[in-house]
């Protein structure tokens, strides 16, 4: 074939594709239009398989032609509606448009081709034109009786598809264009801006000739600004709206609900919405799967929807929207949701989680073991596929371009599944870095936290286990690496007794550990460049970057290297260790942990701490039997342990800290003789055998015992004239108000009924959301207010919160919810779940301030509502 | 290969060649596929790279790898030196960098006397070369490019995965 030729064939195999690209999406919407038959679309479709029946007739591609001409014969049946459209027409039109799209991708064997079926089924239903509507009822959705089994459950993806629906999902556009179109408008701007750099250039070229400094700044100012433009307009023309990747999605829904004899709609948002192709790319098999998933798990069948009040017809919301510099696209089903304890099981028949595990694990961790390698049964085959993946391959695939999955679930409401992803691959922060002479970027979205370990200290956090490096840190073991052994080709002496040792906590595959490296850079925007064929084999390298000076820096792969040095999840020894601290039994609360006498150890939980103070002992004053401390101009009450609890005198020592924390409006403080530490408290605490007023129980840390000081109880026994003023009852009209409380620790339980009762709260206490559920429901008397922790085995915090608003007799009901940590995505759960109020947990004046404003509130605004409903 | 010589066959006949010098060898690679001649020793060490990959550097904004021929022909590595050059060559769609011990002249051959290679050539080392050409003063071995990038990479992948692969799928 001469040159011109394939030139001329390559223009038509693009132009056919662009066609029938179209040619699908319009059948399916003629298909939906049904009886209301719009002619001017039938006409578009038309069109387009006419002018590829041309260019193909005349390009000698006798089968592409003879195929164009049968699906044209039925589209002119169809315009002059002496055909109506039916599901079955449908169907064989897309079936034809697959089969002459895998022709046009293989044009040079495309006479080859058999098309006898496609031809036979078409012109069989084009002969039918006199007998039409005789037994296709126009476009009703005729429910297929092939029966598929499906269990709504996390083995995801793993039921049968349709060859179409997959035929269609792995054909579309999406594996490595070699080109993509670009609006004449960024081209211009792109050769404007060009244009401008070389203008740029001369000046360059003329000031450093003339060697004027003063206009040298003017000249690198502009040639600044025209560089980021110029990045700007050509990461632009990288930009492709998603909508390419989201219209092959009706088709997806169409084919596969036909298959399971399900009925469901899909209902796109955000088309427009654009992202770098690479990442448009990549994101197409995963997507196809998520909605498939929802499709063939979620949604139920059209005689359980009705069962259940829902319309037969179920919805798949697929939305894209820009958020916080990052696109998130939501798939959003109104089916079944995903039954947790189904997963659980699975999960412990799978050896993930112990039988003990499962039961106190909250339910959004149990929804995300979909996400778990092992949980999914369906055997990987391939990614292009998009068929037999799991969700951790879907989970994987997306963490691999810098996105994020994350999934919720409503029990018989329905699922939504988030997938955030960057805008772009080519530019991505990251932190610099350095082992010896050489600099490496690490990714940004990858590092949790920097920890710097000074080689002193005295409890070391470095420690052997198995003959691998674990860093202790807060109570956690993380498996260590040292980024300098790990890439042992940087055979550099190694710097000679390191004061401190920098590590940097990444995450990658869910897996978590720290990576040790010698200094620390800045955090810098890297333009991410391709490593060479000789280095694609590396897998500790993610690629390289040009940094400021003109040398190469490396990218390191997180997950390469995690993988290099043989971590990973499911590896014996200190990852599951590691992993059992992941997954904590009890929550943790940061707490101080200090010593009074050298071998007595106390700690006091952090959140009620305002500040600490260093003092000189002689600042001490007496006054009475009491101690103050005077500084800004003001004397504050101290505390010394040894007078309240059974604990030895103080250290004769020169200097002390002080705990200054708020009591009943005013700050106390608590001297402690020496802090040493930072530490995560576990809440499973022992509240019996140390038990004493001031100390609410014990904990072991270190394999030391550690008292459990409660600052306020301890306030109350020193300074018993300031408790006095507050044991007056807050509630309305003398009655004490009622409050029930959902804690699953027992440790908090108590703690946070003592603040409440010593308030004069009557306070009932629960160990989960489902136990205060049933409360709320069987007690006689009303309750006035609930106070719950978020995350509690059976029923969470922010479920009990939904069921209490979403009860009518109870909507007024205020709710504060508790957590050790309010992070902002929290926050917003929990205003979502309709909670009143956030409080941190063991913060005792905020959560009384809370409680009596919001009792107050409910019973101004609403005359006690609860009393009068029950 | 032989596609190779077709195609950089001049009309006249002749061809082009850059020569240089690794340790006792001169070599030859066609003018029009070498990019430019520099020194650039701002290397970046690839950690777990093949033995022959000294590094990478920037050119330009490119990042192009740079492999010591040295350890190619299975010579001691080359040591820094004055003359040492980079030889920037287009392979397969790439840019690569060739370290050269010393470039010599362009050297101007008429297709008609490149000759197969001499018997002490073949075997291991010969499958390097596309042929040699005669010299006054000695031979010109007509460097493969393309053989030559594939067989610097080959110890790149020694690497054992297993242990990974084995632990996901229990």
């Amino acid at each position: 074939m001469s040159h011109n030729d394939s030139d001329l064939t390559q223009e038509f195999v693009t132009e056919s594709l662009e066609h029938l690209s179209d040619v699908e999406r319009r059948l399916l919407d003629i298909e939906a239009a049904g009886a209301n038959l719009d002619v001017e679309l039938v006409n578009t479709v038309f069109r387009a398989v006419h002018s590829t029946k041309g260019a193909a007739g005349f390009l000698g591609f006798e089968r592409i032609s003879d195929l164009s001409h049968e699906l044209e014969n039925l589209l002119n049946l169809q315009r002059t509606r002496e055909l109506a459209t039916s599901h079955r027409t449908t169907d064989a039109m897309l079936r034809a448009v697959d089969c002459l799209r895998g022709m046009l991708q293989d044009v040079e064997h495309s006479n080859d081709v058999d098309i006898s079926s496609h031809v036979q089924e078409l012109q069989a239903l084009a002969s039918r034109e006199g007998a039409l509507n005789s037994e296709d009822q126009p476009t009703a959705r005729q429910e297929p009786s092939i029966p598929v089994a499906c269990e709504d459950l996390g083995e995801r993806g793993s039921s049968d598809e349709s060859s179409a629906a997959k035929s269609a999902a792995s054909s579309s556009p999406a594996g490595g264009e070699k080109s993509i179109r670009v609006s004449v408008a960024i081209l211009d701007r792109l050769m404007t801006l060009a244009g401008e750099l070389v203008l740029g250039r001369n000046q360059l070229l003329q000031v450093v000739e003339s060697r004027d400094a003063a206009c040298l700044d003017a000249v690198s100012a502009r040639i600044d600004q025209i560089t980021s433009e110029l990045q700007e307009a050509v990461m632009h023309s990288r930009m492709q709206p998603i909508g390419t990747v989201f219209s092959r999605f009706s088709r997806v829904v169409r084919d596969l609900s036909g298959l399971l004899g399900k009925q469901c709609r899909l209902v796109v948002e955000g088309n427009e919405v654009e992202l770098d192709k690479t990442i448009l790319e990549a994101i197409g098999d995963p997507l196809t799967h998520l909605v498939r998933n929802s499709l063939d798990h979620g949604v139920e069948r059209p005689e359980d929807r009705v069962r259940r009040g829902k319309p037969a017809s179920g919805t798949i919301h697929l939305t894209a929207r820009h958020q916080a510099g990052k696109v998130l696209i939501s798939i959003v089903d109104d089916g079944a949701g995903i039954n947790t304890d189904k997963v659980k099981q699975k999960a412990i028949a799978a050896g993930i989680l112990t039988v003990e595990q499962a039961s106190e694990m909250p339910e959004r961790e149990a929804m995300r073991l979909i996400f778990h390698p092992g949980l999914s049964t369906a055997e990987k085959v391939s990614e292009v596929s998009g068929r037999g993946v799991g969700m951790d391959v879907v989970r994987t695939n997306i963490e691999k371009i810098g996105g994020a999955v994350d999934v919720e679930s409503r029990s018989g409401a329905g699922t939504t599944i988030q997938v955030q992803l960057p805008l772009t691959l080519a530019i991505i922060p990251s932190l610099i870095v350095h082992v010896g002479d050489e600099r490496f970027a690490i990714p940004q979205n990858h590092i949790v936290e920097l920890v710097r370990v000074k080689a002193g200290e005295s409890a070391v956090p470095v420690e052997r286990i198995n003959g691998r490096e674990v860093l202790r840190l807060r109570g956690r073991l993380l498996p260590l690496l040292r980024l300098r052994d790990t890439l042992t080709a940087c055979s550099v002496a190694s710097t000679n007794a390191v004061d401190a040792m920098n590590v940097i906590v990444v995450e990658a595959d869910q897996l978590r550990y720290g990576l040790a490296v010698d200094g620390l850079h800045d955090s810098e925007e890297i333009v991410v460049k391709p490593l060479g064929r000789h280095l694609k084999n590396c897998r500790c390298l993610a690629g390289a970057t040009v940094l400021g000076d003109g040398r190469v820096a490396l990218i390191l792969d997180v997950a390469g290297i995690a993988g290099h040095s043989h971590l990973s999840n499911s590896n014996a020894g200190t990852s599951n260790e590691e992993d059992q601290n992941k997954q904590p039994r009890h929550e943790t609360q940061p707490a101080l942990l200090f010593t009074n006498a050298a071998d007595e150890r106390f700690a006091v939980p952090m959140a009620v701490i305002r500040r600490i103070e260093r003092i000189r002992a002689d600042q001490l004053e007496m006054i009475g039997e009491k101690e103050f401390l005077t500084y800004r101009d003001s004397s504050l009450p101290l505390i010394s342990m040894h007078r309240h609890l059974r604990v030895k005198p103080r250290p004769n020592q020169q200097r002390l800290s002080v705990l200054v924390f708020e009591f009943e409006g005013r700050e106390l403080g608590l001297i402690v003789p020496n802090i040493l530490d930072i530490v995560e408290l576990s809440t499973g605490a022992d509240t019996a055998t140390l038990r004493e007023p001031g100390v609410i129980g014990s904990v072991v840390i270190d394999r030391k015992a550690t008292r459990i000081i409660d600052v306020f109880e301890l306030a109350g026994l020193a300074h018993p004239e300031l408790a006095r003023a507050a044991a007056r009852p807050s509630g309305a009209a003398g009655r004490k108000s009622r409050i029930l409380l959902a804690e699953d620790s027992e440790f908090f339980r108590r703690q946070v009924t003592v603040f409440l009762e010593s308030h004069g709260h009557e306070t009932v206490g629960c160990e989960d959301g489902q136990a205060a559920w049933d409360e709320l429901n069987e007690s006689l008397e009303p309750y006035d207010l609930v106070v719950t922790d978020v995350e509690m085995p059976r029923l969470n915090g922010f479920e009990l919160c939904r069921r209490i608003k979403d009860e009518e007799r109870f909507t007024n009901l205020p709710v504060i919810a508790l957590t050790s940590l309010a992070g902002q995505e929290d926050v917003d759960r929990g205003s979502a779940a309709g909670v009143d109020e956030y409080q941190v947990k063991m913060d005792r004046d905020q959560l009384l301030g809370a409680v009596s404003r919001l009792l107050k509130e409910a019973s101004r605004e609403h005359r006690r509502p609860a009393l009068v409903a029950t | 290969m032989s596609d190779q010589a077709v195609l950089t066959r001049s009309p006249a006949g002749e061809l082009q060649f850059v020569s240089f010098v690794v340790g006792e060898l001169l070599l030859g690679i066609d003018i029009r596929r070498v990019r430019e001649i520099n020194r650039n020793w701002n290397l970046t060490v690839v950690p777990h790279a093949a033995q022959a990959v000294c590094g990478v550097i920037n050119l330009r904004g490119d990042v192009v790898t740079i492999v010591d021929l040295r350890t190619v022909l299975g010579l001691p590595a080359s040591a820094p030196s004055r003359e040492r050059r980079n030889i920037i060559v287009h392979a397969d769609g790439e840019q690569i960098g060739l370290l050269a011990d010393r470039v010599s002249d362009v050297i101007v051959v008429d297709a008609e006397q490149i000759h197969p290679l001499p018997e002490n050539l073949t075997g291991a080392d010969g499958e390097f070369f596309q042929g040699v050409f005669k010299l006054d003063h000695g031979l010109l071995a007509i460097l493969d490019v393309e053989r030559t990038m594939s067989l610097a990479g080959h110890d790149v992948d020694a690497k054992p995965s297993a242990p990974r692969v084995s632990s996901r799928s229990h």
